[in-house]
């Protein structure tokens, strides 16, 4: 199932792994948002700086590329029809490589981080805006993150259960969709159910604080950012 | 923490979950690509109690505007402001509404939940279509070619089958919260 998902975390020990989750997450959106903010040669550039972390901690670049794959039809999905909207070459394929750019910068972020640390490094950090709430938040994060994997496996378990009983989807295409979606739902609501108990019996508290600790690295990489993005801007 | 407020955290996981899940599902068209995503957002409004529905589309927002991959067009602010930021901007009315027209006609299940489907619908392009002209600086030709007639057929697939599917969910989700009271 893990190998599946796109969202889920590899046990390893590099320098990725050591940052504190709010960093890497601040990271990544500053880094989404200059992609997002720049255009042709400049957006080509910047999303080939993705490339640095991987080479520099030696991820398996080859295995984040075969995962990606559903992700890299799509960005030469996007790159084509903006070929075939009249832009020129540089600026179609600057489209598609910087959405596979922030793509990839966001596999980096999951792939480092467990979800639960993420939910909760960032439920710490808006707590001081929006109180105990945050925590809840971090946790609906977190169960959401969770949820993902389960609806895989509801939807290809519906889908083999049809298949042993002969169902087709062409012979009555609109009831048979609503009788699929209404399986996976009583599927997906009966592993609600058990998930919740599960939760409750554990006494689980999600307004409950905890904590995460920031180190030098963390503030550096922080400051590096903000002066990147300042500059950035500041040029434009 | 209380069984039911567990179980409907649960349950607002879960719709956000699905609308994620929905936004991979897509087929790139034009500027704003056909997905799965507002198929979830009327099952979510005409399914879930009116607090959980809204709480559900703000949840996946707040999980986009973090930055995590889960809108059609990425992730991040950056993408919500983008030509497609409208129709997820219009999650949030389309929810909002929908669930309303769910609570007002809520005892004729049937006709609700296809008013809830249409009503939801026609929220992603009151929001989205003015957007996505304002975005592209499009004419109203233009918009409407590229945001909204592409997608009638796939919307009114989707209505259908979400007026098929809510009276079953929606009944076992008042069912599991009821149990609780």
């Amino acid at each position: 199932m893990a190998e599946c998902m796109i969202f889920h975390y590899r046990e390893s020990d590099n320098i990725l792994t050591r940052f504190n989750p709010n960093t890497k997450l601040f990271v990544v959106i500053a880094y989404s948002v200059l992609v997002s903010s720049s255009t042709g040669l400049e957006r080509l550039v910047l999303s080939a700086l993705v490339l640095i972390p991987v080479l520099g901690a030696r991820l398996p670049l080859a295995k984040y590329l075969k995962e990606s794959f559903f992700f890299i039809i799509l960005a030469i999905s996007m790159s084509l029809s903006y070929v075939i909207g009249g832009r020129s070459l540089i600026d179609s394929a600057s489209y598609g490589i910087g959405f596979l750019a922030i793509i990839f910068s966001s596999l980096l972020l999951t792939d480092s981080t467990m979800p639960e640390d993420i939910a909760r490094s960032l439920g710490l950090f808006l707590s001081r805006i929006i109180g105990k709430r945050a925590f809840i938040l971090a946790t609906l994060t977190e169960i959401t993150i969770s949820m993902i994997p389960i609806i895989i496996d509801s939807t290809l378990g519906i889908l083999e259960a049809r298949k042993a009983r002969l169902a087709s989807f062409f012979r009555h295409p609109v009831h048979s969709l609503a009788e699929f979606t209404s399986s996976v739902f009583s599927n997906l609501l009966d592993k609600a159910v058990i998930y919740t108990d599960a939760i409750y019996s554990r006494c689980y508290d999600a307004s409950r604080c905890i904590a995460s600790s920031y180190r030098i690295r963390d503030y550096v990489t922080i400051f590096a950012t903000i002066v990147v993005l300042v500059i950035f801007f500041s040029l434009r | 923490m209380e069984r039911k407020q567990i179980l409907k955290l649960v349950l607002v996981a879960l719709f956000t979950a699905l609308i994620t899940a929905g936004a991979y599902i897509k087929i790139p068209v034009g500027p704003v690509p056909v997905s799965l995503c507002t198929f979830f957002v009327n099952l979510t409004a005409s399914c879930l109690p009116l607090p959980l529905a809204l709480a559900t589309v703000l949840a996946y927002l707040f999980l986009g505007i973090i930055g995590l991959p889960v809108f059609t067009s990425g992730g991040g602010l950056a993408a919500l402001m983008g030509p497609t930021g409208g129709y997820l901007v219009g999650y949030i009315p389309s929810a909002l509404f929908g669930a309303l027209v769910m609570k007002l006609l809520g005892k004729n299940i049937r006709i609700a939940s296809f008013l809830s489907a249409v009503v939801s619908t026609a929220f992603f392009y009151v929001v989205g279509l003015p957007w996505l002209s304002l975005t592209l600086d499009l004419p109203l030709s233009g918009t409407l070619g590229a945001g909204l007639f592409p997608f009638i057929f796939g919307d009114v697939l989707k209505i259908i089958v979400a007026t098929l599917v809510t009276p079953s969910v929606r009944s076992r989700v008042t069912e599991l919260l009821e149990c609780e009271e």
